[in-house]
C-alpha cells in the first residue's frame, strides 16, 4: 500500500539506498566546476580531480593525458559503483538496476553495427562501447547483414530480445534503418521500463513514471527535430514516439506534422511544464535546446532524492553521474583544444 | 636529539604543553628545512592557505612534479610485486636526494620498463598463439582422422582459425572467409577448427547452430591447462576503518585518570557476584599471561577489543569479586564466609520463620549482606532499598567529582569568572538538593529511622513550611530544608545572569579606545589571553553568549534531577543480574539435581553451565560494561569535559609508512 514503504523498504533496500545517497553527495559541485573551468591544461584537471572522489582512478595515469583517458576512468568509477550495487541487490531492485543499463546496450549495438557498416575494426569499436551496456557475444554483431540476422544470431539471448518484435525487417542495414532501429528499440525499452515501474507501485512508480515520461517527451522532441528535412515520413515518425508521457497522444499528433523548429516550439508551449525550456531559447535557435533539456532533466533528477524508500534514487544517481561525465568531457575537450570561452556552453551544474 | 630525551615525563592529568611557532624560511632553503623537520618528526604544520585553491598556492608546480614522481614509484612498486620480488627497505634516510636528478632517472627507468613490458607481452602472445596452433593441430587432427574413412575422396579444406581469448569471441573472421570447394561437384564438408575458452563453448555452439541453420556437427575436446591468462585482474579490497574516538581539548583535565578506577567499580556494582567475578578473573589472567603470544597475532575484531582491554577486564574482575562479597552472592548462593548469620529463628522449630520472622541475636554480619536474607520474604524490599540508596550516594559522589574537576580546569586556565559564576552555583545547587538527600540517606541508615525519604524530598518543595512529623530525622530539619531550598533557588539566576554581562564588560574594556577593528591577517593573534569564552573574534555577540549561558544553566538544572535518577541503573542492573542467576540456579540446577537419574543431572549441569557462560558472563558483562561507560560519558563528563581537541600529528618521515597502511 502506498505510503507505508517506510515499514519494509529498509529490509532489502536500506543498505543500497544509503550507499547511493553517499555516492550522490560526492557529485561535483558548482565550485568544483568553477575550479575545473579555470584549468589551463589537462594536468591541472587531473590535479583538481585527484582531490575529489575520482582521485584513486586518475592518480596512476601517466602524464600526457588524453581527454578520452579522463572520461574512461571516470566512467570506470561509475561502472564500479554500479556493479557493487548490482551484486548487493535483491529482486526487484536487481531487475530495476539492470533495466537502467538497457539504454546503453541499445547504444552499443547501434555503435557496432554502424561501425561495421563503415568498415571499422571491431576491436576499435568494442573499446568505444559504454562499459555498462556490454554483454557477451556483442562482438558478433559485426557479422550481421540485416536485422533479422542480427536478432537471430546475437540479440535473441540478450535482454533486448523482446524489443525486436516491432522492427525486424529483412532489409539490409544502412544508416537510416539503423537510426530507425535505434529509436524503435528505445521506444520499446522505455515502454517496458514504464510498465515495470508501474508494476512496482508505490513511490517508485510515481517518481519513475514522471522521470520516464520526461525522457519519452525529450526523445520525441529530439526525433522530431532531427528528422526535419529527412525522408522520414510522418507516419514513420509517429511510430517512433512512445505511448506514454505528457505529450501523448495529442502532442504527438502535433509533433508528427512539424516541419521546423518554431512549429515544434508552438506545439510544446501548450504544455506548461515544457514552456520554461523553450523560454530560454530565442526564436529560431536550436543549439541550446540540448542544454536546456539537460538542465530540466537534472532538476527533476535532483528532486527524486527528496523522497525516501523508492528506487528512483538509483536511476537518478546513474543519470546524474552520466551528466557529470558529459560535463567533464566537455570541459576537458575545451581545455585541450584551447577554447575555454566555450566551456559554459554545455556544462550543466548539478548543485 | 638529546634535548628530546631530557624532557620530563608526561603528566597524565593534562596534556603536554605545546608551543605555537612561526617559521620564516627563505624560499631556496624551504625544501631542506622542511625535510630536516620531517626527519625530526616533532612539528605539526597547520595549513595557513586553507581557503586558497590549489592553483594559487606557491609550490603548485613542485607538488605536481612530486605527484608525477610518486606515480612512477607506485608503478614500479606494482611491477615489482607482480614479479614476485620484495623491494629492500633502506633504514637510514639518504642525505640529500636531489629531486631533479631523481626525476630524470625515474622517467628513464619508467620508459625502459614500459618498453620491456610491451616486448615481453608481445613475446608471450606470440608464444600463446603458437601453442594454440599446436593444440588445434593435435586435437582436431584426432577428429579428422576418425572421420577420414567416411570422406576419403574429398579434398578437404582445413580452415584454421585462432580465436583470441578476449571476453568477446571474435567470430567475423571465419564467417566471412570463402571456402573453396573441391574439384568434385559435391558440396564438400567444410571444417572449421580452432580453440576457444571453455566457458564460451556453449554459447559458441549455439551461435554456430543458428548461423548454419542446424547443419553442423560440433566436436570438442578439452585441452590441458596451459598458458596463463596475461590479464589477471587483481582486486585489492582496502577496508577502511573509521575509528571514532574523542580527543581531549588542549590541556584540559583528562577524565581517564579517574575513570580507570571508577569505571571497573561501577561495572562491579552492576555485576556483583564473586563466582562470576572469579570466572572473569580467570579470563583476564589468561589474556595477560599470553599477551606476548597474542599480541603479535592478528585477532578478530572482537578478540582484539577484548585483548586490548585485558587490564581493564582484570580490574573489573577484582572489583566484581569485592562487590560479590558485599552482596554475598556466589552464583547467587550466599555463604557464611565471615562468620555466622546474625539472625536466628524465634524457637527451635522455625515455625514462624516466614510469618513473624527471625530475630537478631548477635552483632551484625561483619562484611556484606547477611546470608539469612536470601530466600526470605522481605529479601527484595530490603535489597532494593539498599541498592537504590547506594546508587544515589555513588551518583552524587561522582557528579561532585565532575564539578570539582571543572573547578580544577577553571583554575588551571585562570578563569575566575568560571569559578565564581559557574562552579560555585553549580556546587550549591547540586549539593543543596541531592547532597542533602545523600545526607538524609546516611542519617537514616545510621539511626534506623522509619522516615519516608520520598515524602521528605517532595514536600520540601511542595510545602516547605509544613511540619515534618514522623519524617523528622534530626533536630532543625525544617529550617535547614527551607534554607537549602532558598540557596538552590538563588543559585539558578547566579549561574544564569552574571557571566554574559561580565564578559561583555571585559570585552568592552579590552577593546576600548580602538576605533578601528583589528585587521584580519593570516597570522595568528599573538596576544591571546586564556579567556574563559576562548574566542579570538573581535565582535562580541551578546545575545549569542547570553543564550548559550541560558542553555547551559537550564541544562544543568534539569540534568541534576535526571542524572541522579540515571544512576539508579546501578540498582536495576544488579537486581537483574542477581535475579537471573537465582533463576538459573534454582530452576535449572537444583531442579535437575532433584532427580535421581545421572543423565538428567548432567543435562541440567550442562544447561546451567551454558546459561551462565553465555547469558550471565557474556551478555551481562557487555550490558554492565555499556551502562557503566554511559554513566561516565554522560553523567560524569558532562560536568567538565569538552573533548574538542585534535590529535598531534607531526610531520615525520619515520611514521609515513605506517600512515600509508
Amino acid at each position: 500500500m502506498y505510503g507505508f514503504e517506510a515499514l519494509t523498504f529498509n529490509i532489502h533496500g536500506g543498505y543500497l539506498e544509503a550507499v547511493v545517497r553517499g555516492h550522490r553527495s560526492s557529485l561535483l559541485t558548482a565550485s568544483d566546476y568553477n575550479n575545473l573551468c579555470q584549468c589551463e591544461t589537462l594536468d591541472d584537471i587531473k590535479m583538481h580531480l585527484s582531490a575529489t572522489e575520482y582521485g584513486p582512478y586518475l592518480q596512476n595515469e601517466p602524464s600526457p593525458l588524453h581527454t578520452t583517458t579522463i572520461v574512461e576512468k571516470c566512467t570506470l568509477k561509475l561502472v564500479d559503483e554500479y556493479k557493487h550495487m548490482l551484486c548487493q541487490a535483491t529482486e526487484p531492485l536487481s531487475t530495476f538496476l539492470e533495466y537502467i543499463t538497457y539504454g546503453h546496450m541499445i547504444d552499443n549495438v547501434v555503435l557496432i553495427v554502424t561501425g561495421t557498416l563503415h568498415e571499422r575494426d571491431v576491436q576499435e569499436l568494442l573499446e568505444k562501447c559504454h562499459p555498462l551496456g556490454m554483454f557477451d557475444s556483442i562482438a558478433s554483431l559485426a557479422v550481421a547483414q540485416n536485422m533479422r540476422e542480427l536478432y537471430r544470431l546475437v540479440l535473441v539471448d540478450t535482454p533486448l530480445a523482446p524489443y525486436f518484435s516491432e522492427c525486424i525487417t529483412s532489409e539490409d542495414l544502412d544508416d537510416m534503418n539503423i537510426e530507425i532501429m535505434r529509436n524503435t528499440l528505445y521506444k520499446a525499452y522505455l515502454e517496458d521500463f514504464y510498465k515495470f515501474c508501474k508494476k512496482l507501485g508505490g513511490a517508485t512508480a510515481e517518481i519513475m513514471t514522471d522521470l520516464l515520461a520526461f525522457e519519452a517527451d525529450k526523445r520525441a522532441v529530439n526525433i522530431t527535430i532531427n528528422s526535419i528535412g529527412t525522408e522520414l515520413t510522418r507516419d514513420d515518425r509517429k511510430k517512433l514516439y512512445s505511448n506514454f508521457g505528457l505529450l501523448y497522444p495529442y502532442g504527438h499528433e502535433e509533433l508528427a506534422v512539424c516541419e521546423d523548429v518554431d512549429q515544434v516550439r508552438g506545439a510544446l508551449e501548450k504544455y506548461p511544464a515544457y514552456q520554461s525550456i523553450f523560454a530560454k531559447l530565442s526564436y529560431g535557435e536550436s543549439q541550446m535546446l540540448d542544454k536546456a533539456f539537460y538542465e530540466e532533466e537534472v532538476k527533476r533528477l535532483c528532486l527524486a532524492f527528496e523522497q525516501q524508500f523508492h528506487y528512483g534514487v538509483f536511476f537518478a544517481y546513474m543519470r546524474l553521474r552520466e551528466q557529470e561525465i558529459r560535463n567533464l568531457m566537455w570541459i576537458s575537450e575545451c581545455v585541450a583544444q584551447n577554447q575555454k570561452s566555450r566551456v559554459h556552453d554545455s556544462v550543466v551544474f548539478i548543485f | 636529539m638529546d634535548f628530546v630525551n631530557k624532557l620530563p615525563p608526561m603528566d597524565f592529568l593534562r596534556s603536554e604543553e605545546m608551543t605555537l611557532v612561526q617559521l620564516i624560511i627563505p624560499v631556496e632553503s624551504a625544501h631542506r628545512a622542511v625535510s630536516y623537520l620531517g626527519e625530526l618528526g616533532l612539528l605539526q604544520f597547520t595549513d595557513l592557505n586553507a581557503d586558497k585553491s590549489p592553483f594559487q598556492r606557491t609550490f603548485v608546480n613542485q607538488v605536481k612534479r612530486c605527484g608525477e614522481i610518486s606515480r612512477k614509484l607506485r608503478f614500479f612498486k606494482d611491477q615489482i610485486s607482480k614479479a614476485g620480488m620484495v623491494s629492500p627497505i633502506h633504514s637510514s634516510p639518504q642525505p640529500d636526494v636531489d629531486l631533479e636528478e631523481l626525476e630524470i632517472q625515474l622517467s628513464e627507468h619508467e620508459h625502459e620498463l614500459i618498453e620491456m613490458n610491451a616486448n615481453s607481452e608481445k613475446l608471450r602472445q606470440t608464444y600463446n598463439e603458437l601453442l594454440e596452433f599446436k593444440m588445434v593441430l593435435q586435437k582436431a587432427g584426432g577428429f579428422l582422422v576418425s572421420g577420414q574413412h567416411h570422406t576419403v575422396a574429398q579434398e578437404r579444406e582445413l580452415d584454421e582459425n585462432l580465436y583470441s581469448r578476449d571476453n568477446y569471441a571474435d567470430i567475423p573472421s571465419f564467417l566471412e572467409q570463402e571456402t573453396r570447394l573441391g574439384p568434385s561437384n559435391e558440396a564438400g564438408l567444410r571444417f572449421i577448427s580452432g580453440i576457444i575458452c571453455k566457458s564460451k563453448a556453449l554459447r559458441f555452439e549455439r551461435m554456430i547452430f543458428r548461423a548454419t541453420r542446424g547443419n553442423m556437427l560440433f566436436n570438442q575436446a578439452p585441452t590441458e591447462k596451459y598458458a596463463t591468462d596475461p590479464m589477471s585482474v587483481e582486486m585489492v579490497e582496502k577496508i577502511v576503518f573509521v575509528v571514532f574516538f574523542c580527543v581531549a581539548g588542549y590541556q584540559e583535565a583528562n577524565p581517564a585518570v579517574y575513570t580507570v578506577i571508577t569505571f571497573p567499580f561501577l561495572f562491579a556494582v552492576m555485576f556483583g557476584d564473586w563466582g562470576h567475578g572469579i570466572c572473569l578473573l580467570l579470563g583476564a589472567i589468561i589474556l595477560i599471561a599470553c599477551e606476548s603470544r597474542l599480541g603479535s597475532r592478528k585477532l578478530g575484531s572482537f578478540m582484539e577489543m577484548a585483548f586490548g582491554g585485558r587490564y581493564v577486564i582484570l580490574l573489573m574482575a577484582l572489583f566484581s569479586i569485592y562487590c560479590g562479597l558485599i552482596y554475598n552472592e556466589f552464583f547467587s548462593v550466599p555463604y557464611h564466609i565471615f562468620g555466622g548469620s546474625a539472625y536466628k529463628c524465634r524457637d527451635a522449630t522455625c515455625r514462624d520463620a516466614h510469618t513473624a520472622g527471625l530475630i537478631k541475636y548477635r552483632d551484625p554480619y561483619p562484611f556484606g549482606v547477611d546470608p539469612s536474607w536470601r530466600g526470605s520474604r522481605s529479601e527484595l524490599p530490603f535489597l532494593n532499598s539498599l541498592k537504590m540508596k547506594m546508587s544515589i550516594l555513588l551518583g552524587v559522589a561522582q557528579m561532585n567529582l565532575g564539578i570539582i574537576l571543572s573547578y580544577f580546569n577553571a583554575r588551571f586556565f585562570g578563569s575566575s569568572l568560571d569559578i565564581w559564576y559557574q562552579f560555585v552555583p553549580q556546587m550549591i545547587f547540586l549539593n543543596s538538593l541531592f547532597g542533602y538527600l545523600s545526607l538524609l540517606i546516611v542519617i537514616k541508615w545510621c539511626t534506623g529511622s522509619q522516615a519516608d525519604l520520598y515524602h521528605v524530598m517532595i514536600y520540601m518543595f511542595l510545602s516547605p513550611t509544613e511540619d515534618l512529623g514522623e519524617n523528622q530525622l534530626f533536630w532543625g530539619q525544617k529550617p535547614l530544608q527551607m534554607l537549602l531550598l532558598l540557596l538552590a533557588v538563588v543559585a539558578v539566576p547566579w549561574m544564569l545572569f552574571p557571566k554574559p554581562f561580565i564578559l561583555r564588560k571585559l570585552h568592552l574594556e579590552r577593546f576600548q579606545g580602538r576605533t578601528y577593528g583589528i585587521l584580519d591577517t593570516s597570522d595568528m593573534d599573538l596576544d591571546v589571553e586564556p579567556d574563559s569564552a576562548r574566542h579570538h573574534v573581535d565582535e562580541f555577540n551578546f545575545s549569542e553568549v547570553f543564550v548559550h549561558q541560558m542553555i547551559h544553566s537550564i541544562e544543568f538544572v534539569l540534568e541534576a534531577v535526571s542524572n541522579t535518577a540515571s544512576y539508579l541503573r546501578l540498582w536495576a542492573l544488579s537486581l537483574a543480574h542477581s535475579e537471573l542467576s537465582t533463576v538459573f540456579y534454582e530452576k535449572v540446577l537444583l531442579l535437575a539435581w532433584g532427580f535421581d537419574s545421572i543423565l538428567i543431572r548432567l543435562v541440567g549441569l550442562a544447561v546451567f553451565a551454558f546459561a551462565t557462560a553465555f547469558i550471565l558472563l557474556m551478555m551481562e558483562t557487555l550490558s554492565a560494561f555499556l551502562h557503566a561507560l554511559r554513566l561516565h560519558w554522560v553523567e560524569f563528563q558532562n560536568k567538565f569535559y569538552h573533548g574538542d581537541g585534535y590529535k598531534f600529528r607531526p610531520l615525520s618521515f619515520a611514521s609515513l609508512p605506517d600512515d600509508e597502511d
